[in-house]
């Protein structure tokens, strides 16, 4: 099986950030500057090198289209264990999401993968559209926001999807095909300094790509309208019925939905182990409404 | 008069001799072959750096056996160790002078010297004899629990007494057959042969008894030649070794760690050091190391010696398969072990023939570090202090955020105060560490200490990185703190925290020598004490106080006086010591990472410490180390104690009670 | 994280206008008016939540469209004047400045009033009373009706030719409109009584007439209630029939959703819920609306912050969210918010004694946070001082900590001596009884300030007149605040029991369960501590020599406090004072009639007398620097309120 990954590095946003005016571009307040791999990107990575080992004869190639001096998060994959890294360029200064999609896209057009993963979305831009615009441009079927797979042999990826609430879904795709995925979706391995510092005497390799944005069939870039959200759905929250005296009604309002005779029987103190208990208050918390 | 002598071959047959000399050539045989086996496995494991010197190596080992090392700390283990020693040793030189006397030309075996000779082998038998029953008693009467009762060890201890008991018999059957009576020097033999005597038995039988019993113990102690390397016997020869191979380094560093690029390790036995493969056969399964370790104690997965049993058994296993796949250490020892490791260093403190017990168990979690296979809480305490610069994965701008009203002298290019004070990441970023930091701050400026602070120009020292295993990470701050205290011209440093003073002190020197003075601050605060630059005069409001030795202060680094100085100074305090003081004080829980992971087991390590401090009936628990008192104070909250039971570090007692 | 505030920051369109965010200041009185014109001093207050970002003001709460609404009480906006055009022009014009939609509410208040101010008769749909201003009204006549309903039209006029984006009918409160609404009020036997469809067609000729007069380019919204918690009155069921009738109707572009009326006290306290509720406590109900209408919503009550804001618009509660109070405690919230300065945002707690409890007696409102409300001509700006002076600031309460904010905006070099460890003064100490945990809010947006801005604190520090002349000060600020004060009682002082309101919240209460809490100091300290003893599962009995206890709390606070003191098992006995203490044995007199009775067996006895200045260091510092100011309860002691004005004054002088 061949494995694609695409990867992006990110600034560490619990280090002292700052926009800089002039370009709008958030940058490292003082000079040590600490970039990590994106963190879900290194999750798809960590998915990729377990099929990796669970098929025999897999490979893991790591894509990353990024400036020179922007290749952390290749590094980070070599020291992972990826099989090859590749830097993506393209002549003249583009950038955004969909810019990235299409370079990843061409580079995927000229070569076969089985399965391209990426990450669900980035720190900085949460567009979360790179992974399926690169299934859009090559007519791939594609599955975002995978949490877990479950299977992936024989030309088929078999991974639960994250719904609201905390619901999953099940779902088959045909490869080849793109996959996105949560941060849950793996538990990244550690990579030491040792490990890092060798990943760092490795040249990367870098692809020349010349692409005609205005020729290429790419979605226009909704970033400069101002998006109006949907109407939101109504939360059904707790109401005081309204055939109870007005006095009880403000008393339970006061008292946050709890009425203090209520409060006995809604409220218990539960002793046992930790999946027990887990168990119980996601129970107390869907009975009454919370998730 | 007789002449005053035995006759060597008496009794004794030309193919008895034989029996005895080729059996005995092919019993030191096998025992050779066997440890060569052993130590072509031991030579598979990397190299420790190790230098070796013939005349320090033959110190050490005159040392251990003189003294008999750490032995006295058990009276009895002790008691019963050197009788039987002594025993054999003196057992195994009688036989040599029976040996030299008849195979060689020397003749010295008459008049006094004999009647010496005989008198102190006797005693020699005794001693033996009864060294070993001690050792009856011990494993199978008193059932000590940390002493494994195996097969093995029974077998083994019942030759050793049968090889007794017959060379007794053996002197006695002799004597009742000759009685010359000067033999009755020989006090046993002779009375055995009194005995036999008395018994009724013509000389005949005896002499017929004489030889039977003759090839009886040539046999068996043939056989224990043959065994001398086998599991518990091996220790005799092997834990020489160890013993004499022991490096000289400060207690408290950490042995480095070769970094090599092309390195890849992957928990291959091999992976370890050879002086680690000896030294894991050199165990003698005594457990005094799992008697004192604090994971095994609170009901762990970590039991030290069951560490370097398994170690001892895969190089064992290797060694009698050939062309095997290498063994790994990952196969038996399982990574909860590894990280219940507290990095106290009692094991080492304790173990007789000195293994270097965790230094093993930080090796293979520097594997496990490299494969990358660690918990997600040991996963983000390193990432944080790769990114971040602590291991509680603060941003570091805070981390002079504790002091913004304390208006701290920083450090300046061009000005060179005396003193640096090194807060460390607890006193910077731990709420309860950081009165520790103010209080020192307050000391420092009433005691009008010439000083200044790094301010955010402070990162980890990189303790923790080591210890949890990434060297690479650990490197990667010492060689960047030793630019900051270059660039700065720091000479001179005091520290609140014994980690972070542990490892200025022995792990940042490089191999050179020392570019800076660190002390503790246990120190600094007792020669200030001592030299009246403050008077501690304001009594406190506890009367009984009791020490908790940091194990990076003490058992680590020797200091026990300066703190204990400190505490004694407190105007109106008693000082009580608890059960496990000093050099066997008992960890808090809190070192080789353990702050950051998850704790497993029955109970925590804090807990235990608590209740051993309450049970002095101190009110107040004194400690010198930022770590020691978070932990304690956990325990102490999550007791619901906290009201009862006071735990501060020394310099907050001192800021308490100072003269202003 | 740019998404934070996604829905918060979206614009939305209403009829034919954008509003650029969800922000709303919702209608409300400000007692600012000039002989009932929006003047100067109520635009300036305006201009400043305008400058802050909000999307959609709406002004003038409850401006009367005809004389005989009775709101005089109030010195509402007189809608029924064409003088109020050119004030609602540049009104309008300034608001427009900054990108806000602006809006007016028109509204007649019926028998909600006393008709002895203006000598109006006092008008309603029947021959019922209010239980609030308990005076009968007379009953309205048809042609009276068709009057007030072409009122109702003229007033929107108005507001258009002033150039407003739109107008809000009030149906809320027990206004006229929901008067005629309500079955337990509305008794008449004509067309406009009778059955719900009856009872709204009041309701209807109003929306009627006004859309006709302002045509299809003005908005028209609407302010009901969700749920008036009155007896026999407009339940949440009732309503959400009233509002899908009303959207069915087509004719009005927004819902504003209040919970409770004007009618009674304690439903009163709901309309603008204090910090005795919870935040965003009604947004059920503009949610139960939001589901019957297809107009926007706006959910209204106590959404003091952002995030709050973000999640009741995310759970889909409103299409809006009303951050009225929240906007004068920090009318900058919404620019702060949208870059992410979050911890620069003065919260409101829901005190509601500097702005609603004041405009319900009448008075100009004002923020206990914010002094710069009702004084923005004089206080918007902050110039920076000529002179660089070295400030000391003794004292790190709210007076101390404004004063030195202000002294450090102002340039200065300022050092704060505080001698407990934690700054916030007595705050540290309201905000232990029971539900008042929000004031803790106050002291920590002002130590987030004053650490922002550089001030040197000293914590731990009790500055003595040494200290403080050893910073060589140019200016000293003494606001060292103030201790409770025992009267000279006969054994009071002695007594081992007794103990002051301050000491019961900080737990120091000795064992007993009787306990006798005297309350003279009128506001939330007795009331406070007695709470507190309850929870205590002690007894309390509480006595005042006022007429009432908590006789000066306002009245969105009283209520609350009452329902859970009552709930709780207090006794409360009215009109008697504390003559004496002797073992065991308390003396009461009756304020008025002078007799006298006992308390025996009393375990505890807590005192309520308010504070006394510690200005000892005042005092000796006075002559002995250049500039010396006394701040706060240290010169006298007084509320929350007080403090801070009065440093924030005194500071800018400096």
């Amino acid at each position: 099986m061949k494995l694609a990954v695409c990867v992006k590095e990110v600034l560490d946003s619990r280090l002292p950030l700052q926009v800089v005016a002039q370009t709008g571009e958030v940058a490292h307040l003082g000079s040590e500057r600490v970039a990590l791999i994106n963190p879900s990107d290194r999750a798809a990575l960590e998915v990729s090198l377990i099929l990796r080992d669970q098929n025999p004869g897999s490979r893991v190639e790591v894509f990353s289209a990024c400036a020179a001096g922007e290749e952390d998060a290749l590094y980070f994959a070599v020291a992972r264990g990826a099989d090859s890294v590749e830097r993506l360029v393209q002549n003249g200064h583009l950038a955004g999401p969909p810019y990235t999609a299409l370079l990843l896209a061409n580079r995927f057009a000229n070569e076969k993968f089985d399965l391209i993963c990426c990450g669900d979305e980035t720190l900085d831009n949460s567009s979360a559209m790179v992974g399926p615009l690169i299934a859009e441009l090559l007519d791939y079927p594609q599955v975002t926001g995978v949490t877990k797979v479950r299977e992936c042999s024989r030309g088929k990826l078999l991974a639960e999807r994250s719904l609201d609430r905390g619901h999953r879904e099940l779902v088959e795709m045909e490869l080849p095909g793109v996959a996105t995925f949560k941060i849950e979706a793996a538990e990244p391995r550690y990579v030491s300094v040792r490990r890092l510092e060798q990943a760092r005497r490795r040249e990367i390799a870098v692809r020349q790509l010349d692409i005609e944005p205005s020729k290429s069939r790419l979605p226009g870039w909704p970033g400069s309208e101002k998006k109006v959200p949907p109407r939101a759905r109504v939360k059904k929250k707790f109401t005081p019925d309204a055939n109870l005296p007005p006095a009880e009604r403000v008393k339970m309002i006061m008292a946050g939905g709890m009425a203090p005779q209520q409060s006995s029987q809604s409220s218990a103190i539960l002793e046992g182990d930790p999946d027990y208990l887990s168990e119980q208050l996601f129970r107390f918390l869907r009975h009454h409404e919370f998730v | 008069m007789e002449q005053i002598t035995r006759q060597i071959e008496w009794n004794v047959t030309l193919w008895m001799q034989v029996f005895l000399y080729v059996g005995a050539f092919a019993g030191v045989l096998i025992a050779g072959w066997r440890l060569s086996k052993r130590y072509r496995v031991w030579k598979l494991g990397r190299s420790p750096n190790v230098q070796v010197s013939i005349p320090r190596s033959l110190a050490n080992v005159l040392a251990w056996i003189l003294n008999r090392g750490k032995m006295p700390r058990d009276g009895f283990a002790s008691l019963m160790h050197f009788l039987i020693l002594w025993g054999f040793i003196i057992l195994f030189i009688g036989t040599t002078l029976v040996f030299l006397e008849q195979q060689t030309p020397l003749h010295f075996f008459y008049g006094t010297f004999y009647l010496v000779a005989s008198a102190v082998i006797d005693l020699g038998g005794v001693a033996f004899l009864l060294g070993l029953s001690m050792a009856v008693y011990r494993r199978y009467l008193q059932k000590k629990e940390r002493l494994k009762a195996s097969a093995w060890v029974g077998a083994l201890l019942a030759l050793m007494i049968a090889i007794g008991v017959t060379g007794f018999l053996l002197e006695g059957f002799r004597i009742s057959v000759t009685m010359p009576g000067f033999e009755k020097v020989s006090f046993v033999g002779y009375g055995l042969a009194l005995m036999l005597r008395a018994g009724g038995l013509a000389t005949a039988e005896l002499t017929r008894l004489h030889r039977a019993d003759w090839l009886l113990h040539a046999a068996l102690s043939i056989a224990f030649f043959g065994l001398a390397t086998v599991y518990f016997f091996r220790h005799i020869i092997v834990s020489v070794l160890s013993v004499a191979l022991r490096p000289i380094r400060a207690r408290g560093a950490l042995r480095p760690y070769e970094l090599s690029p092309q390195a890849s390790p992957s928990g291959s036995v091999f992976d370890m050091t050879w002086k680690d493969l000896l030294d894991a056969d050199a165990c003698t399964a005594c457990g005094r190391c799992t008697s004192v370790c604090p994971a095994t104690t609170t009901g762990k997965a970590l039991d030290p010696r069951a560490v370097v049993l398994k170690l001892s058994d895969l190089v064992g296993r290797h060694a009698s398969r050939r062309n095997g796949a290498t063994p790994s250490a990952f196969d038996t020892i399982t990574e909860r072990e590894l990280w219940d490791c507290t990095t106290c260093g009692a094991c080492v403190y304790e173990c007789p023939v000195d293994i270097e017990v965790f230094d093993k168990i930080i090796d293979l979690r520097r594997q496990l570090v490299d494969i990358g296979k660690i918990s997600t809480a040991a996963r983000g305490c390193l990432e944080g202090l790769e990114r971040r610069q602590n291991p509680w994965d603060y941003p570091p701008a805070q981390r002079a955020t504790w002091s913004e009203t304390l208006n701290l002298p920083a450090i300046a290019a061009g000005k060179k105060p005396e003193w640096v004070y090194w807060i460390g990441c607890a006193g910077a970023f731990e709420p309860s560490a950081q009165s520790i930091s103010r209080a020192m701050v307050d000391i420092l400026r009433q005691a009008k200490v010439d000083f200044v602070v790094l301010g955010s120009e402070e990162r980890c020292t990189g303790d923790p990185a080591r210890r949890m295993g990434d060297e690479g990470l650990f490197q990667r701050f010492r060689n960047k703190n030793l630019e900051t205290f270059r660039r700065h011209g720091v000479h001179k440093i005091v520290t609140h925290c014994p980690h972070c003073f542990n490892t200025f002190k022995n792990e940042y020197r490089n191999g050179g020598e020392p570019e800076f003075e660190v002390i503790h601050h246990s120190q600094l605060l007792s020669h200030l004490i001592s030299e009246g630059k403050i008077r501690l005069t304001r009594s406190a409001a506890d009367k009984q106080v009791t020490f908790h030795d940091p194990c990076y202060l003490g058992r680590h680094n020797g200091e026990f006086a300066a703190p204990r100085k400190v505490v004694d100074s407190l105007p109106g305090m008693k000082r009580v010591e608890m059960t496990r003081s000093r050099e066997k004080s008992f960890c808090c829980g809190g070192g080789g990472g353990q702050m950051w992971l998850e704790s497993s087991g029955q109970q925590r390590v804090e807990n235990v410490r608590l209740t051993e401090a309450r049970q002095t009936g101190a009110s107040l628990v004194a400690t010198a180390c930022p770590f020691c008192k978070v932990m304690l104070e956990t325990a102490s909250v999550t007791a619901g104690r906290q009201d009862q039971v006071k735990i501060k570090d020394i310099s907050e007692l001192v800021s308490e009670t100072m003269e202003r | 994280m740019p998404n934070q505030f996604e829905l918060l920051f979206s614009p939305l369109q209403i009829r034919n206008k954008t509003v650029k965010n969800r922000i709303v200041s919702t209608a409300h009185v400000t007692v600012f008016t000039e002989d009932g014109m929006p003047a100067e001093r109520e635009r300036r207050y305006y201009v400043e939540k305008a400058k802050g970002g909000a999307g959609m003001l709406i002004g003038f709460g409850s401006s009367s469209v005809h004389p005989t609404s009775p709101a005089l009480d109030w010195r509402v906006v007189e809608m029924f004047d064409d003088r109020v055009i050119p004030y609602l022009q540049r009104f309008s014009e300034s608001m427009h400045e900054y990108g806000a939609l602006v809006l007016a509410q028109i509204t007649h208040r019926g028998r909600r009033g006393h008709s002895n101010l203006s000598w109006q008769r006092l008008l309603g749909p029947s021959r019922v009373k209010e239980p609030n201003h308990r005076e009968v009204p007379g009953v309205l006549k048809r042609e009276d009706i068709d009057v007030i309903v072409q009122a109702f039209a003229e007033a929107a006029m108005r507001v258009k030719k002033g150039g407003f984006d739109g107008v809000e009918l009030s149906a809320a409160h027990c206004h006229l409109i929901d008067q005629f609404w309500g079955p337990h009020i509305n008794f008449r036997n004509d067309e406009f009584g009778g059955d719900l469809a009856h009872r709204m067609r009041f309701g209807f000729a109003v929306i009627e007439r006004v859309r006709e007069a302002v045509g299809d380019d003005f908005i028209v919204g609407i302010r009901i209630t969700g749920d008036d918690f009155v007896e026999g009155g407009l339940n949440n069921d009732i309503m959400c029939e009233i509002a899908q009738r009303i959207s069915e109707h087509g004719m009005i572009d927004y819902f504003n959703v209040i919970g409770g009326s004007g009618e009674t006290l304690p439903a009163e306290a709901a309309c603008v819920p204090s910090m005795n509720f919870p935040l965003a406590c009604f947004s059920y109900l503009s949610g139960r609306i939001r589901e019957v209408v297809r107009e926007p919503v706006i959910a209204v009550g106590r959404i003091n912050d952002p995030v709050v804001a973000e999640r009741v618009l995310q759970e889909g509660q409103g299409d809006l969210v009303a951050m009225t109070r929240a906007l004068i405690a920090d009318p900058y919230l919404p620019l702060k918010a949208r870059e992410g300065r979050l911890d620069e945002i003065r919260q409101c707690m829901g005190y509601n004694e500097g702005c609603i409890d004041r405009q319900y007696r009448g008075i100009p409102i004002g923020c206990v946070q914010n002094p710069v409300i009702g004084y923005e001509a004089e206080w918007s700006d902050l110039p920076k001082a000529e002179k660089i002076k070295k400030v000391v600031v003794v004292g790190g309460g709210p007076a101390g900590m404004e004063a030195a904010r202000i002294a450090r905006l102002r340039g200065h070099h300022v050092v704060l001596y505080e001698k407990s460890d934690c700054l916030g003064g007595q705050l540290n100490i309201a905000k232990l009884a029971p539900k008042r945990t929000d004031f803790d809010g106050v002291a920590r947006w002002l130590e987030i300030q004053l650490r922002k801005q550089g001030v040197e604190i000293c914590l731990g520090v009790g500055a003595s007149v040494e200290t403080v002349l050893a910073q060589k000060p140019d200016v000293v600020v003494v606001a060292t605040g103030a201790v409770p004060l025992v009267p000279p009682i006969p054994g009071l002082a002695e007594c081992p029991y007794a103990i002051s309101a301050w000491d019961v919240l900080l737990g120091k209460t000795p064992p007993g369960k009787r306990v006798l809490v005297i309350d003279d100091q009128g506001g939330m300290e007795s009331t406070g501590a007695a709470e507190f003893l309850l929870d205590e599962q002690r007894e309390v009995e509480i006595i005042t020599p006022h007429y009432s206890v908590g006789e000066d709390l306002g009245p969105t606070n009283k209520p609350p406090v009452y329902t859970r003191l009552n709930a709780k098992g207090a006794k409360m006995l009215a009109t008697w004072e504390l003559r004496g203490v002797e073992n065991g044995t308390v003396r009461l007199r009756n304020y008025y009639g002078g007799n006298e009775t006992e308390r025996t067996q009393v375990d505890v006895l807590v005192y309520s007398y308010g504070g006394r200045s510690v200005d000892d260091l005042a005092n000796a510092l006075e002559g002995k620097v250049a500039e010396l100011y006394n701040v706060g309860d240290s010169y006298a002691p007084r509320s929350l309120h007080h403090a801070v004005i009065e440093a924030h004054k005194y500071a800018r002088q400096i």
